[in-house]
This record gives C-alpha cells, structure tokens and sequence, in this order.
C-alpha cells in the first residue's frame, strides 16, 4: 500500500508496474519456478492474440489462431490438474503400469486459463479489437483475484485500466474496498472456521466406512454445506475488497445461493463468474437452448460435467456436476411444462415457496457430499445415513448434538464447550446464510457511487442497510475486523477453493 | 464507461456504454470518510485492547506455567475437554523441552501432571501436541513449530497400526517434513522477534483465549482440589472428576459396537505395505538428527477387547508384523542418523488394557483407565509418562503395562502376546462371541 501511494504519484503507468511487481512477487512466495511458467503464458497467449487482432475478421488465420491459443490453454491446464488422474484411470482401466505423474498443481491455473480463454474468444469474436500489454498483465496478473477468482471478463476491466487517474489507493476507495475485505475476512475466519470443525471427522470417518449416526452425517454435510459457502464468497469478497481499495471493481460472484428456490436460481447466485463463463463461453456456442430441447439438456449437462471436472480431478467431482446437470435439466423441463400456478392465499404461496426452496435446498447439499467426498463409497455412506428413517426421527429428537466419540467420529475440539454447541452453530449459520443481506445488496450503491459502475447483470437490490461512511458502520466493521483478527491468532485453515 | 452486458437471449456478450458515467465522479465529503476510517481503526483496536486485557488478567503467564497451582486457572490445564485450546497458546510461557505427539488418546490422556523432575535429572516439561484424528504424517507438518520453540530436546510419537487412516488425501498428502522455505521465512523472519514469542503476544489476542478464560473464571467458582487432582478423600478415583475430564461410561453394548467400528476404522488402511507407511521415521529421524532431538515412538494401549478384534478379524499376524516393522525401520534410521531413537510397546494384553467391560446395568459408575476402548484416561497416560520418561507420579504403575522394544526382545514378547491374547479369549467367551457374530455381519454387509 506504500508503494502504491508512492508510485502513484508518479502516474498511470508507474501504479500499474507497482500492482503487477506485487502480484507476481506475491505468486513468486508461494513457489517461484512456477512464475516463470505464468510469465511465458502470458507471453504466448499475449502474442497469440496480437496476432489474430491483426487478422482480418473472418480469416482461417485468425480461426486457428485462436483456436491453438484455446487448446493451448486447456493442455496446460490439463498437464498440470489432471495428468495424475488420467493415469491412473488408463492404469485402472487397460491395467497398465504407467508412471503416474505428481505435478504441483500452480496457484490458481483454473481460474487464470478460464480467464484466458474467455478473452481469446472475445478476440475472435472482435468483441475486443485492442489490448494493449500491461492492462492485459494486470488482467491475468492482478494479485486479488489471480488465485480463485471471480473470473473477470478482459473488457469489464480493460476500461478502468485504461480511465486516467482510476487505479489509485483513495480515502474513499479504501473506505468502501476495506469494508468490504472486513466482511469478507469474517465470513472466512469466523464463520467457515467455526464449522469447518465438524467436517473432516465425519468425512474421513466416512471414508473408512465406520457407522455414522444420521445426526453425524447430517452434522458433517451441514457444515461443510455453510464451510464452502463462507470461505468462498468470504474470498471472493476480500478479493473485491483489494481491488475495490486500488479503485477496481470486480464482478460480485455470490448472491445469497442458498436462499435460491430452484436450481436455475441457485446457478445464478453461486460462483455467478464460473457459471457466466460456463454459460457464455461453452453453454451457448454449444447451441444452448436453440437447437431444441434434447439438445438443450445434452448441452447443459454436458457443460455441467465439465464445469465438475473444473473442480477438481476426481469422478467424484465429475458426479457432483452430473447431478447439477441432472438437476437443472429437471428444472428447465418443469418449467417448458408452464404449469399454470393456482390463485391461493398468501399463506400457501408461501408455503410453495418454502417447499421449493427445501427441494432445491436438499439437492444442493446431496450435492455437495459427492463434491466433497473422498470417494463415492463415503458418499454413498454419508448419503445412506442421512437418509434414515430412524436416525431422522432420532435427530429430531435430540439436535445435531455429537458429543463424545461415537463411531470413530471425534468433535473433540468443539464438544467441550456446550452440549447443544453443534445444533446451535450450524443453525446459527445457517440463519445468517438465509437472513442476512449479503456483500452485493450492502455495497453494490457504495461502489457504483464512491468507486465506478458494476456489471449490469447484477440483480437489483433494495436494501435497507446500505453501507455508508457513519459512525454505525464504523464501529460495525472495526468490531468485525477485530474478530477476525482474535479468530486469526489461534490458526486458520486455507481457502477450500484454492485446491480447485 | 465501456463495460460487457449479456443479451436476452444468451447469445453472447455485447459491450455498451454506462450513462452512469458520471456517478463515480460525485463529489464526496473527504472528511466524512476520514472521521469513518477513524472510527473503523479505533473500534478494532479498543476491542483487542479490552480483550487482552482480560486474557492478562485471568492468565498472565500462560497455562503450563501455573500447572502445579490449585485453584484458580488449574482447572484448564486438567480439564482434558480443553486440551485442544491449552496447547494452542498455552506453549507461551512453558518453552517445553518435552514434545508429544498423537490422535484424540494422547490428547485427553496425556496430561503432564507428572511434569516434576525425570529420575534423570532435570525438570521435565511435557507440551501435548496431540489432536484427535492427527497422523506421524500430521504430525511431520507440524515440525517445524515445534522446531522453532527452541527449547524441545524431546519428542514422544504415538504410532498406531497400521498407520492412522483417518488420514484424508485432502488433508495430509506428504510424508515429509515440509521445507519452510518461503520468501517469508527466509527474508523476513530472520528479522522478527522468534515465533514463540509472537505466539506469546498474539495468544493475548485470541477469540479462543478469550472464551477459555471467560469459562475458566466460572468453572474455578465451584472447584474443589479432587476437581483438579482426580482423587476423593477416601484416596479412591473421585467419579466427579472423573465424570469432569471423561464425561463417557461404555457399557458391553457400546464397548462391542466400538470394537467392530475401531476395527474397520484401522484395518481398512491395511494393505500389504505397511512397511511403506512407516516412511515417517526416517523423515522425523533426519529432523531429529538434524536438531539434536531424542524420539520416542510409541504404540498407543488399545484396550483388549479390540486387540481381540484384531484376532477375530484375522489381522493379528500384521498387527504383530507391525511391530517388527516398526522396529526394524527405527533401527534403520538410527543406524543411517546416529540418532536416539526408543520404541515402546502399549498395545500389548496386561492390567490396564484388560479393563473389565461391563454390563449395561452396571456401567453406571466410572473406571479409571478407558473411557472407550481407544481413548485412555489421563492415568493410563500418566503410566505412559512413568514408563517413558521415568517421571515420578503417585500411582504404582502395573506391572506389564509397556515395554520397551528391541531386536532380542519381540519375538519373546510377541510369542506371550498371543498366549495372552489366548487366555482373554478363552476367559472372555462370551465376549469373544459376540464380536464374532458381529464383525462377521459386518464384513457380509460391506460384501
């Protein structure tokens, strides 16, 4: 931040060389030879798409260009995450014996390769006809949003890169970025901290295949439900934040998913830059919803597997996406039906209401143990357990209470404090997932106001408590600071979506 | 302002110009923002100040340090529940020279009440840093904290067989030391007052230190010296306290269910290459060699009737394999580093581990040594320290509990294992039975 005042002064130019040496001297202290394999990315792709800017629009040269800077891209991606997993299933499967390899995944490559690839073909379909080299170093480089996102689209940016006096460390975008970096440091080290306890003895016990009571696969599922939750958009917050102190603003990725009531809905709202990417980049040059509706379905399902494989290496990652594209598939289907909804009273609209958010709400989560599951025996475990019918009524009979060791499964750091410390923590958390406002409906007026415009695709918010410079908010947000601080002193654990 | 907008159709991006393009340039009071920026700094630092001002007052100098003083504050370092937050941050004050490692049973057994003199001379003092579900390959990657201690001579690593499996790929992956060599640590640490000592000032800062102490302030209202020492009057084990640190009675029902779970749990890790998973010695061998440490490895006492299981369960002959592997890959590494290196055997048939299991009807009352057939009492732990360290604690420790390995004495000891494993059977028939039935059932149902 000195430096930044520092060189700031001296200019446009000279804060963007600031920005890009601290990017990449932050990539650097994570493992320094793989800067270097940034950098010649950067180079090659940059060349690439110079020179298909220099082709004529409807050139094969500039067709095949591109294409090779997108195949390129994904062959990179795919050495890196999933050489090891491709081995082992040729091994499997032709029962070979081939070496497998152990490659050391670089910090955030599938988010800086969607990124790429997303402005290759914007090139190519001459929706930007100019970039010029360092907007598109701090594009790719730009240390807030480098490791997990959200995926920001080269023009959403290019325009603030290019706006004189724009990039500059200001009272009032520090006020405004600050704030929202605190938010998103308390969802992290407080609220994904706090359940992130209960997870790993359940999953790993399941792994094992040791009998869990239904109270503990649900305990287990619920929290890393909320765990994913807060520590992502609690990231992707503190990363809107950064850049939002430097007078950047980058797309919100999160908007309340789990108050979604269908699954359409939930993709609207959770990871909104993956799934604009899934949508824009794959979905619809795959044909989207124009070639028919079997297509349709293929095509989403199709993206859905992908957007699974994108995650992580591992069918169990390949099967948490088949269940969206199952999922959504459903949804659309239900919806071309056009079932005509009845005229009721208030009351049982919302209790549809109530109904469809439970179904899509128990999707997600069925969801999320493929997703998070070491293998799909766990899964199928966990699944089972939560799905008894005696261990339900047992459940709701005594809370999410595990006190103790049972079944292997050990909540030795949490049950020391209150017996009921479970229940009320994930219930807690789940409260301030579905009532809160979130970062989008309190900041969205601030950073359109106090910093420049948003994306248009937001959804419109009307908020009651809009963040503004008062003294409320100051104490709310010092407090909030603090807490992270307190929480941060005894260990962390990192963020779940820099494994992706 | 240029900026992208989807179309309704989803056909693609198109980018249009804002015409909010003058919001951004209103003009703002800079003041106001000032007088904010205040006030966020001045609520944050007025929070961590009461907050450490509270943690200073109910614990200046850290837990361990007050170890042996009744009342007030002993209760947490005797309250095993809170084992988990005293060594996070009770290491400030301590600088143990003693370091153990281990799942949830070193954890809440290992309490170092004992932490007096070692018959070879010198006060002993114990840091646990166990947690429930840790690993050897957990414990590797947390090494270097305890390195950077600077006062650890000693480390005790609870060994289990064949290697803990609650190991999740996700989690723990290396089976190394892991080189702490970013640019943090090498330009920037050398520069900074050591860990310990930031650990010292930021424990001050912590939630969790904050909360510890809130409860410490209640739980010390109403405490008595059995709350922190285990024993009534009478001399005899005060079920209040016992009742306080291991709040579990197991009765025959649960006792069998948890032989057949903790036998799947660790035998489902089994493969034909435990050897393999034995690689961590070599790993803490070289960092000990390297550090002038000593290594204690360990096999933690399993109750008996899981050793039955094991048995039953037709896995005996690898648990006893283990053993021999175990051995044979400490003495490797001792060789290879020149490095002290001690194996002890707990996992073996004697007074401690044969606890009766009793009858749900008369499971009302708590026993001194299991509080389930893995998680030992802090007596059992403290026989552990006796026999490890030769610390000196007030109870006589049985004979036969823990034996150290070495290459003349574990075929004779694996050879009465298996009569003692014999004997339990045939005295124990019932029992035995019933595990049989049910591990069967088990195994048909995974089929």
């Amino acid at each position: 931040m000195l430096g930044s005042l520092i060189a700031q002064r001296f200019g446009d130019t000279a804060i963007k060389l600031w920005l890009i040496a601290a990017s990449l001297a932050f990539y650097t202290a994570w493992y320094p030879p793989y800067t270097f394999i940034l950098l010649g990315s950067i180079s090659v792709n940059f060349g690439l798409l110079r020179f298909a800017l220099l082709q004529p629009p409807q050139s094969h040269l500039r067709f095949w260009t591109i294409t090779a800077g997108v195949v390129g891209n994904v062959c990179l991606l795919g050495w890196f995450k999933y050489s090891g997993f491709i081995t082992l299933n040729i091994n499997a499967t032709l029962q070979t014996n081939l070496l497998i390899p152990h490659v050391i995944l670089p910090l955030g490559i599938s988010f800086v390769t969607f990124q790429k690839i997303a402005l290759l073909i914007d090139v190519y379909r001459r929706d930007v006809r100019h970039i010029e080299f360092l907007s598109y170093l701090m594009f790719v480089t730009f240390f807030p949003q480098l490791i997990a996102g959200p995926i920001v689209l080269f023009p959403e940016v290019q325009t603030q890169y290019q706006e004189p006096k724009r990039i500059r460390l200001t009272l009032r975008h520090f006020a405004v970025g600050f704030s929202i970096f605190v938010v998103g440091l308390f969802k992290k080290a407080v609220l994904a901290d706090l359940v992130a306890t209960f997870v790993s003895p359940v999953f790993d016990a399941a792994t094992t295949g040791a009998m869990l009571r239904t109270s503990e696969a649900w305990t287990g599922v619920l929290a890393y439900t909320l765990q994913l939750y807060f520590d992502f958009s609690g990231y992707s917050d503190m990363a809107i934040g950064l850049a939002a102190m430097f007078g950047i603003v980058l797309p919100f990725n999160f908007a309340s998913p789990y108050r979604a009531t269908s699954i359409i809905d939930f993709w609207r709202r959770w990871h909104i830059t993956l799934s604009r990417f899934l949508r824009v980049y794959l979905y619809v040059p795959l044909g989207g919803n124009r070639k028919g509706p079997l297509r349709r379905y293929l095509n989403l399902m199709l993206v859905m597997l992908i957007g699974g494989l994108w995650h992580g290496a591992g069918w169990t990652f390949v099967a948490w996406g088949g269940l969206h594209g199952i999922y959504l598939m459903t949804n659309h289907f239900w919806r071309s039906l056009n079932f005509r909804r009845p005229n009721t009273s208030a009351a049982a609209a919302l209790g549809l209401r109530f109904a469809a958010w439970s179904l899509t709400f128990l999707a997600v989560i069925v969801a999320w143990v493929f997703f998070r599951a070491d293998t799909f025996g766990a899964a199928a475990l966990l699944l089972k357990q939560m799905s008894d019918p005696v261990g339900i009524f047992e459940m709701f009979r005594h809370g999410l209470r595990s006190g103790g060791v049972y079944a292997g499964v050990s909540f030795s750091q949490t049950n020391s404090l209150n017996p009921q410390y479970i229940t009320v923590v994930i219930f807690l958390a789940l409260a301030i997932c579905l009532a809160m406002p979130n970062t989008q409906a309190i900041f969205t007026r601030s950073i359109e106001r106090w910093i420049g415009p948003l994306h248009d695709e937001r959804p419109q918010y009307a908020s009651l408590i809009d963040w503004r410079p008062s003294h409320a908010w100051g104490v709310t947000v010092g407090l909030a600071a603090a807490s992270a601080l307190m929480a941060m002193t005894v260990g962390s654990s990192p963020f779940l979506y820099f494994n992706f | 302002m240029i900026y992208p907008v989807i179309d309704n159709e989803l056909k693609k991006y198109t980018f249009q110009q804002n015409s909010d393009q003058a919001s951004a340039s209103r003009p703002i009071d800079t003041s106001q923002i000032r007088l904010y920026i205040m006030i966020v700094f001045a609520s944050a630092i007025t929070l961590l100040i009461l907050s450490a001002t509270f943690n200073l007052l109910v614990d200046a100098k850290g837990l361990y340090g007050m170890v042996r003083v009744g009342g007030f504050n002993s209760h947490k370092a005797f309250q095993n529940n809170y084992g988990k937050e005293v060594k996070t941050f009770g290491v400030r004050a301590y600088l143990p020279n003693t370091v153990f490692f281990g799942a949830s049973t070193v954890d809440r057994g290992i309490v170092p009440e004992c932490d007096r003199t070692a018959s070879s001379g010198g006060p002993l003092r114990i840091y646990n840093a166990a947690s429930g579900g840790d690993s050897p390959p957990s414990f590797l990657a947390e090494y270097p904290n305890v390195r950077s201690i600077g006062t650890v001579q000693r480390i005790e690593i609870e060994t289990r067989f064949p290697s803990h499996p609650m190991l999740s790929a996700k989690q723990h992956g290396r089976l190394s030391i892991p080189q702490d060599d970013s640019v943090f640590s090498r330009y920037i640490q050398p520069w900074l007052p050591p860990r310990f000592a930031i650990n010292f000032l930021s424990d001050f800062f912590s939630w969790k230190a904050f909360i510890l102490n809130f409860k410490t302030v209640a739980a010390n209202r109403g405490a008595t010296a059995s709350t922190f020492y285990g024993y009534g009057a009478d001399g005899r084990f005060d079920q209040d306290w016992l009742k306080a640190t291991s709040p579990r009675v197991v009765d025959e029902t649960d006792a069998l269910n948890l032989a057949v779970n903790y036998h799947r749990l660790f035998a489902s890790g089994l493969t034909n290459e435990v050897k393999s998973d034995l690689s961590y010695v070599a790993a803490f061998a070289a960092a000990a060699a390297r550090d002038h440490l000593e290594l204690d490895f360990f096999i933690p006492p399993e109750h008996a009737l899981l050793l039955l299981s094991y048995s039953i369960g037709g896995v005996w002959p690898s648990y006893e394999q283990f053993k021999r592997d175990l051995l044979e890959a400490t003495d490797a590494a001792r060789e290879r580093y020149s490095v002290t290196i001690r194996v002890f055997d707990f996992g073996a048939f004697n007074q401690v581990t044969e606890q009766t299991v009793k009858a749900a009807a008369r499971a009302t009352t708590f026993d001194p040594y299991y509080e389930d057939l893995v998680h030992f009492r802090k007596l059992v732990g403290d026989f552990i320290l006796a026999k490890m360290l030769s610390c000196q604690i007030s109870e006589q420790v049985p004979d036969g509990f823990g034996i150290q390995l070495n290459r003349n004495n574990i075929h004779a000891h694996l050879v009465e294992q298996r009569a003692k494993l014999d004997l339990y059977r045939s005295s124990n028939t019932e029992l035995a039975s019933a595990l049989t039935e049910r591990l069967a059932r088990t195994t048909m149902r995974r089929e």
